[in-house]
C-alpha cells in the first residue's frame, strides 16, 4: 500500500483507495479493527512524510500520532472518501507545519536514535560505499536536514512536488491555496535547496557508481 | 530559430520541466537546440540534471523505520480510539426530541410490536434511545459482529444510514449481548443498541 502514490490514478491506487473506502465506512461505524487496518495501511507513507517536513523520527512519530487520532474524530467529515489522500495530508502538513512554526530548528535537530543520521559524509573520497541502500539513506538524511533552510510554507510544497511527487493542482488543493502562490513557494524553496543538491551530487554519484560496481561483482 | 532562442534564455522552470521528464517531444527537442548553441542555459541545465539526480534518489528511495516505532504510534492512536469511543454510537441533544417521541413508535411498527406507551410528554420513555451501550464491533466472514455489555435481557438494536435519525432504522430486538449483522447493505451504517425494558421471547 505505501508504494501506491494516493495522486496517480493507476489500478493498483484505484484498489488500494477502494479497499480505504471500505475501512472508513466501517470505522465510522465504530470498527477499531477497521480503523486499525487503515493505520497499518497509511503508516509508512504518514511517517515517511511527517519525517521528512519536521525532520527527526521523535516529532515525526508525533505528528504521525496525532493526524491518526485527528482522522478517527473526524471520520463523519470525510465527505468525499476518493479525497482521503488529500485530506491526510492536509492533516499531516497541518500538523508538522504547526510544530515547525513554534520550534525553532537547528542542524543539530537530526536526534541520535534517528535511523536516518548517518556518520558517513558523501564529500568523503575515503568512505567506503557498503550498498546502494545506505547511500541512498545518507543521501536522505542530508538532504532532510538542508530542508531546515526552508520556511515552513516553503518546505509543506517542496516536500509534497519534489519529493512526494504531488502535482502542483493537488498541493493548491492540500493547502487551500492558489496554483500561482504553490509555484511561488516552488521556485524559491528549489533556489534554496539548488546548492545544496549541487554539492550533494559528486560525491552521491561516486558512491552510487562504487557501490553498484560493488554488487554487481560476485 | 536557435539564434533567436540563443538571445533569450530559457525560463528555470522550463528547464526543470525538461529535466524531469515533463516537456512533449518537441518541447524537449527546442530545449535542447537551444542548450546546444548557449553556454549559459548548457550549465543551468547540467546543474539542475544534477540537482534532480539527487531528488530522484531521495524520492524513490525508503526510509528504514524500525517496525518498533510504526507499533507505538499504533499503540498510542488505539489507546486514544478506546477513550473515545465514535460520535456514531451517540447522539446530538437536538434529536433526542425527536428520537424519544417519534422513533419509539416507528420502531415498534417495524419490529411488528404494539407500540409501548409514550407519555405526552415523554418523560419517562420506555426505550432510553440517548442512553446506548459502548459497542465493539468488528468485521469477520459472517458479518459485522457487535458486542456489548450490560445485565438487561433483551437489547434494541437499530441500523441507521445517518446517526441520530431513525427515521429509516432497521430494528432488531435481541437476546442477550451479541448479535452479528449478516445483511450489510452497502454504503455507511451506523449501529445503535440500546436496553430493551422486556423480557426475551426467543
Amino acid at each position: 500500500m505505501e508504494n501506491v502514490l494516493p495522486f496517480r490514478r493507476t489500478d493498483a491506487a484505484r484498489e488500494a483507495m477502494s479497499e480505504t473506502i471500505r475501512l472508513i465506512h466501517l470505522a465510522r461505524g465504530g470498527d477499531e479493527a477497521a480503523f486499525e487496518a487503515i493505520i497499518r495501511n497509511y503508516e509508512r507513507r504518514v511517517l515517511k512524510v511527517a519525517y521528512r517536513m519536521v525532520g527527526n523520527l521523535h516529532d515525526a512519530q508525533d505528528v504521525a500520532q496525532e493526524v491518526f487520532v485527528r482522522l478517527w474524530k473526524h471520520l463523519d467529515k470525510i465527505r468525499d472518501e476518493e479525497k482521503f489522500s488529500t485530506w491526510l495530508y492536509r492533516m499531516v502538513m497541518n500538523a508538522s507545519y504547526d510544530l515547525l512554526a513554534v520550534r525553532k530548528r537547528s542542524a543539530s535537530s537530526v536526534s541520535l536514535d534517528d535511523p536516518q543520521s548517518g556518520s558517513w559524509d558523501l564529500s568523503d573520497d575515503d568512505a567506503i560505499p557498503l550498498d546502494r541502500r545506505i547511500v541512498a539513506r545518507d543521501l536522505q538524511s542530508k538532504v532532510v536536514a538542508a530542508l531546515d533552510r526552508l520556511t515552513p510554507s516553503e518546505r509543506v510544497v517542496f516536500v509534497l512536488r519534489d519529493l512526494e511527487g504531488v502535482e502542483v493542482v493537488d498541493i493548491a488543493t492540500i493547502q487551500d491555496i492558489n496554483k500561482i502562490t504553490v509555484r511561488r513557494h516552488l521556485s524559491t524553496a528549489r533556489q534554496k535547496m539548488r546548492t545544496v543538491l549541487i554539492e550533494l551530487y559528486p560525491g552521491f554519484a561516486r558512491q552510487a557508481e562504487a557501490a553498484s560496481i560493488k554488487e554487481a561483482t560476485p | 530559430m536557435s539564434n533567436q532562442l540563443s538571445r533569450h534564455h530559457i525560463d528555470e522552470s522550463e528547464l526543470h520541466a525538461h529535466v524531469r521528464g515533463e516537456l512533449s517531444e518537441p518541447e524537449s527537442a527546442t530545449v535542447l537546440a537551444h542548450v546546444a548553441t548557449c553556454a549559459t542555459c548548457a550549465h543551468e541545465l547540467e546543474e539542475l540534471g544534477r540537482a534532480h539526480a539527487v531528488l530522484a534518489e531521495v524520492r524513490e528511495s525508503e526510509i528504514d523505520f524500525p517496525e518498533l516505532r510504526f507499533a507505538a504510534v499504533r499503540t498510542r492512536v488505539m489507546d486514544e480510539v478506546r477513550r473515545q469511543p465514535r460520535a456514531a454510537h451517540r447522539f446530538a441533544l437536538p434529536r433526542m426530541a425527536w428520537a424519544v417521541a417519534a422513533g419509539i413508535a416507528m420502531i415498534a411498527v417495524m419490529v411488528g410490536q404494539r407500540p409501548p406507551a409514550v407519555p405526552e410528554q415523554a418523560a419517562t420513555p420506555a426505550y432510553r434511545l440517548d442512553a446506548p451501550v459502548e459497542l465493539i464491533t468488528t468485521s469477520t466472514p459472517d458479518g459485522i459482529a457487535l458486542k456489548w455489555e450490560g445485565d438487561q435481557p433483551t437489547y434494541l438494536v437499530l441500523k441507521t444510514h445517518r446517526p441520530g435519525d431513525f427515521r429509516d432504522a432497521e430494528v432488531e430486538v435481541v437476546c442477550g449481548n451479541s448479535w452479528t449483522d449478516t445483511n450489510r447493505a452497502p454504503g455507511l451504517i451506523y449501529y445503535h443498541v440500546v436496553p430493551a425494558e422486556e423480557p426475551c421471547r426467543s
